[in-house]
């Protein structure tokens, strides 16, 4: 007896109306696409619920890894399955309890609302479960078996507490749900003595659902929780390679957004190592997000320019104005909505509430910042969690860091950074196209 | 064009050595400890790797240990050594301007309760001092009542006990009876500065002849005649991928009779001092490398103290060219810009690690380079390698004032010429070259340090267009320095 198979719960989905479906499908689309490298697996709705079932050989923790970076999962519940055939087609003793082998409540039907179907033909299945009709307590007594094997695989130590909370969505099983309860209750105490039943506060929660097929499984491993990727239209990341801007693009794919990313070089100031540090951290955030188009701007020119003609102490102002500005032309170009950017109050001089005003003042659509209110440990925090951390701290410049005033503006007066940017006029517009259309284009995929 | 000047990072290999590597992959491919003929073949093979390195430093066949490398080799005679002889003493004396894979371990060793004294430069990097700003004029000034004094850095290496770059005198100081090692490296693989080695194994033995002492050539092995056994050596490290050779190979000497304990524990291999299969492939072209620097080492030696006479003309030019506006800079806003290279009227002293009659200099004067006059029209690159003896042919290391190093290395780059910048560092992550710092690099220069080191294939061509790009790039970069 193995996991094949993996119970999904989403929260937020499960909220929405008429276009639950767009959710699901969209789940079930990052699932898939999670799972691909890790095995054969055959992720389907059924009732309202996804389950992802191996078809072949796979490794379970590899599965469990995959399915934690899938945005719109809240609990995955590793489950043994046990197909539920129809009365009389009585599986093989042998393929009892394995994977693929029959349960079947077999025996004579007794108390059902429900006509019996021919003999050895399969269940005709309703919306809300199997129509067949269980009887006896054959059914019962294979069913304590697998239940007793589930318990043996998945807690080598016998010392808990439990309670069996069994389902039935099929009300045509002759016993309650509370009697199937306390039968399979029994049947645990009995086989393994050391175990013990808690009602109120257990250490393991059981469930058996009699579906279409029954169900067994315990384990609940929180998701990542927020929304499948794809469902919520598309933001242009602005990517630094330092340790924020990666965490706000997390956060906001999150939320189902869509990802592209854009990143300023400036060689000879920046290495292709700093680029390729920028590849590697767009490479994580679509570890979540799925694959993110990256797009590469040369920088140095429009950076030069505003260090000959530009009051140095607004470099960096003027400077993320005109990233800005490109990253929105970008954006357009690429039908995203909003652009994201991993400023957070006071970081830095540029991250003021001045010069964040000052800063946004060039923007027309949105511009998320979900990082706005975290305190730097708190970035920091998110960045080990999803694995950035360690990349984002290689010495590599970013052409934010070089050319730094000693003492930048805190408050910038937009009226004088205004007048900064006029003396620019016969240069700037066509460094900026020139930017917009050279830029390098990189399709960075989901397992780089 | 492409011009690889990154040789002391590492080397193309020799075509030779591809082959010989390949063939040991391909073809002898035993295991030397396997019993069968195969095994023999490639035993053999080993053995007359073995003969040609020993060889090469006129040692035994059995005083060479095979390793992975450099690293591998000045841990195992760091940590073989201290293990060896800590009941003797747990002192130990190397210098501020070791590699890491000497200086790491020895603080390792530190931690563990061993004593170190770090010995200072006994040389200060540049000279002429004719238009300086404040902290190269304190420089000047410190320089003038040290060693830079009569003949500075240039003295002959195997005379006084002055001027070199390890002070002899500080290092006489240093030795206790309780030392039970010396590190020495033989020639600084930032600066190229090169050691009187046998000078200071001679008098390493005078204070405490019970003083082990350790050189890692990795920098000089196979480029100038290393001979242990006469130069008070008891072990020497040294790396095959810096002649050419493979990369993940190198071995160490350990004199016979000095002990040094293994660090790898295993199936008895090399005598039992160094388990694990050999690396054959690697061995065999390191033995082909050496071989051919052996055979060579005159044309291939002459050649680079040729290419480091003309990049240091070429410099000088450049100084000349930048530094009319560099000078007017410096009167302007340019703090950094004025600086003037080291172009002393220095004799060309010639520097010898041997320096024992009927032992080939060292280092020679890359014959009679016209140093420069320092004049002020030649600001903004600080020399920090001397022009000449007392140097190694290799590397030539300059600080080039008003351009961060890691900018003009990738705008050197984008050229198609590798050089290495004196310390990786960022604005994140100040790093701090130890060297550069102990040879009295002015501070706000630490930053700006390229090094340049040469190889067997490089032309006269290369070191030309490098002088021209330099030309042509160092005025535009300048212009954006900081502010």
């Amino acid at each position: 007896m193995d996991f094949r198979s993996f119970l999904i719960k989403y929260a937020e989905i499960g909220t929405k109306g008429k276009n639950r479906f767009v959710f699901e499908d969209a789940l079930m689309r990052q699932m898939r696409r999670v799972l691909e490298p890790v095995g054969e697996f055959e992720v389907t709705k059924e009732f309202g619920r996804i389950y992802a079932t191996a078809s072949g050989e796979f490794d379970y923790e590899d599965a469990l890894e995959a399915l934690k970076t899938v945005f719109g999962i809240a609990w995955i519940c590793p489950v043994v399955q046990v197909e539920l055939l129809s009365p009389g087609q009585g599986a093989p003793d042998a393929a009892r309890g394995c994977v693929g082998g029959g349960y079947t409540p077999g025996g004579e039907a007794i108390d059902t609302p429900v006509a019996v179907g021919a003999q050895a033909a399969p269940a005709a299945v309703t919306e809300d479960g199997p129509s067949v009709v269980p009887s006896g307590q054959d059914w019962l007594s294979r069913l304590k078996a697998d239940v007793l094997a589930y318990v043996d695989m998945a807690y080598p130590d016998k010392h808990f507490t439990f309670k069996v909370d069994c389902r039935r969505a099929d009300k045509s099983y002759p016993l309650s749900s509370e009697q199937i309860n306390a039968a399979l209750g029994e049947a645990i105490l009995h086989g393994f003595p050391d175990t013990k039943v808690d009602v109120h506060k257990p250490d393991v929660l059981l469930r058996v659902e009699l579906r279409r097929q029954v169900n067994i499984y315990s384990l609940a491993i929180p998701g990542p929780g927020g929304m499948p990727v794809g469902t919520n239209g598309k933001a242009m990341l602005l990517l630094s390679g330092g340790i924020d801007s990666p965490v706000a693009g997390y956060m906001i794919a999150k939320r189902g957004v869509k990802i592209d990313a854009i990143y300023f070089h400036a060689p000879p100031y920046t290495s292709d190592r700093a680029r390729q540090k920028v590849v590697d951290l767009a490479a994580r955030v679509a570890h979540f997000a799925g694959p993110v188009t990256l797009h590469v701007v040369n920088f140095t020119d429009i950076q030069l320019a505003i260090y000959e003609i530009c009051p140095h102490e607004e470099l960096t102002i003027i400077m993320r104005r005109y990233m800005m500005r490109i990253a929105q032309r970008v954006a357009v170009e690429r039908g995203c909505q909003a652009l994201i950017t991993g400023e957070s109050i006071g970081q830095v001089a540029s991250q003021t509430v001045h010069s964040l005003a000052a800063t946004n003042e060039v923007c027309e659509m949105p511009v998320f910042r979900p990082l706005i209110g975290f305190d730097k440990q708190e970035i920091i925090d998110r960045a080990e969690m999803i694995g950035t951390y360690e990349t984002s701290i290689l010495p590599y410049e970013d052409c934010c860091t070089i050319f730094v005033a000693k003492h930048p503006v805190t408050k910038p007066n937009l009226q004088m950074i205004k007048r900064s940017e006029w003396k620019l006029r016969e240069r700037i517009d066509e460094l900026v196209r020139v930017a917009v259309e050279t830029r390098e284009v990189v399709e960075v995929g989901d397992r780089e | 064009m492409e011009v690889y000047f990154d040789n002391a990072a590492t080397t193309r290999a020799f075509p030779e050595v591809c082959r010989v590597v390949a063939e040991a992959m391909g073809v002898g491919y035993g295991n030397p400890s396997s019993k069968h003929n195969k095994g023999m073949e490639a035993e053999m093979a080993l053995r007359k790797a073995s003969k040609t390195i020993a060889d090469s430093l006129k040692a035994r066949e059995k005083e060479i240990w095979f390793t992975s490398g450099g690293t591998e080799s000045n841990n195992t005679a760091i940590f073989g050594v201290a293990e060896a002889y800590k009941r003797s003493g747990r002192h130990i004396v190397t210098t501020k301007m070791e590699h890491p894979s000497v200086l790491e371990a020895i603080k390792e060793l530190e931690k563990q309760g061993f004593e170190v004294t770090y010995l200072g430069s006994g040389v200060r990097a540049c000279g002429d001092m004719g238009d300086m700003p404040s902290a190269a004029r304190h420089l000047h000034t410190e320089a003038a009542a040290g060693n830079m004094a009569q003949g500075g850095f240039l003295a002959d290496m195997g005379g006084t006990d002055g001027g070199n770059f390890i002070d002899i005198r500080e290092l006489t100081s240093a030795i206790r009876p309780d030392t039970i090692m010396v590190s020495i490296q033989a020639l600084n693989n930032e600066i190229g500065a090169v050691s009187p080695i046998e000078q200071i194994g001679k008098r390493i033995k005078e204070v405490n002849p019970r003083t082990v002492f350790h050189v890692d050539a990795v920098q000089a092995y196979g480029k100038y005649p290393i001979f242990p056994g006469r130069q008070y050596i008891d072990l020497l490290s040294a790396s095959a991928h810096k002649i050419h050779g493979p990369k993940g190979v190198g071995f160490l000497y350990v004199k016979d009779g000095v002990k040094c304990r293994p660090m790898m524990y295993g199936g008895g291999q090399q005598r039992g001092v160094r388990s694990g299969t050999e690396n054959v492939p690697g061995i065999l072209g390191m033995a082909e490398a050496a071989a051919h620097y052996m055979a060579h080492r005159e044309d291939i030696v002459g050649r680079m103290e040729m290419l480091r006479g003309a990049l240091y003309r070429g410099l000088g030019t450049l100084g000349a060219y930048v530094g009319a506006d560099a000078v007017k800079r410096g009167e302007d806003d340019d703090p950094g810009g004025a600086l003037v290279p080291n172009v002393g009227s220095q004799p060309g002293g010639r520097g010898r690690l041997g320096g024992r009659a009927g032992v080939p200099a060292l280092t020679g004067t890359p014959t009679g380079v016209p140093v420069l006059a320092g004049t002020p029209t030649q600001g903004g690159i600080f020399m920090v390698s001397g022009p000449s003896g007392g140097y190694g042919a290799h590397i030539v290391c300059a600080a080039f004032a008003g351009v961060r190093a890691e900018v003009l290395l990738h705008a050197l780059e984008e050229k198609g010429i590798y050089v290495s910048s004196g310390s990786a560092c960022s604005s994140n992550h100040p790093g701090t070259s130890a060297t550069l710092e102990a040879v009295g690099v002015p501070r706000e220069l630490l930053d700006c340090a390229i090094r340049f080191s040469f190889g067997a294939f490089n032309t006269p061509e290369e070191v030309e267009y490098t002088i021209d790009v330099l030309g042509e790039l160092l005025p535009k970069l300048r212009r954006y320095a900081a502010k």
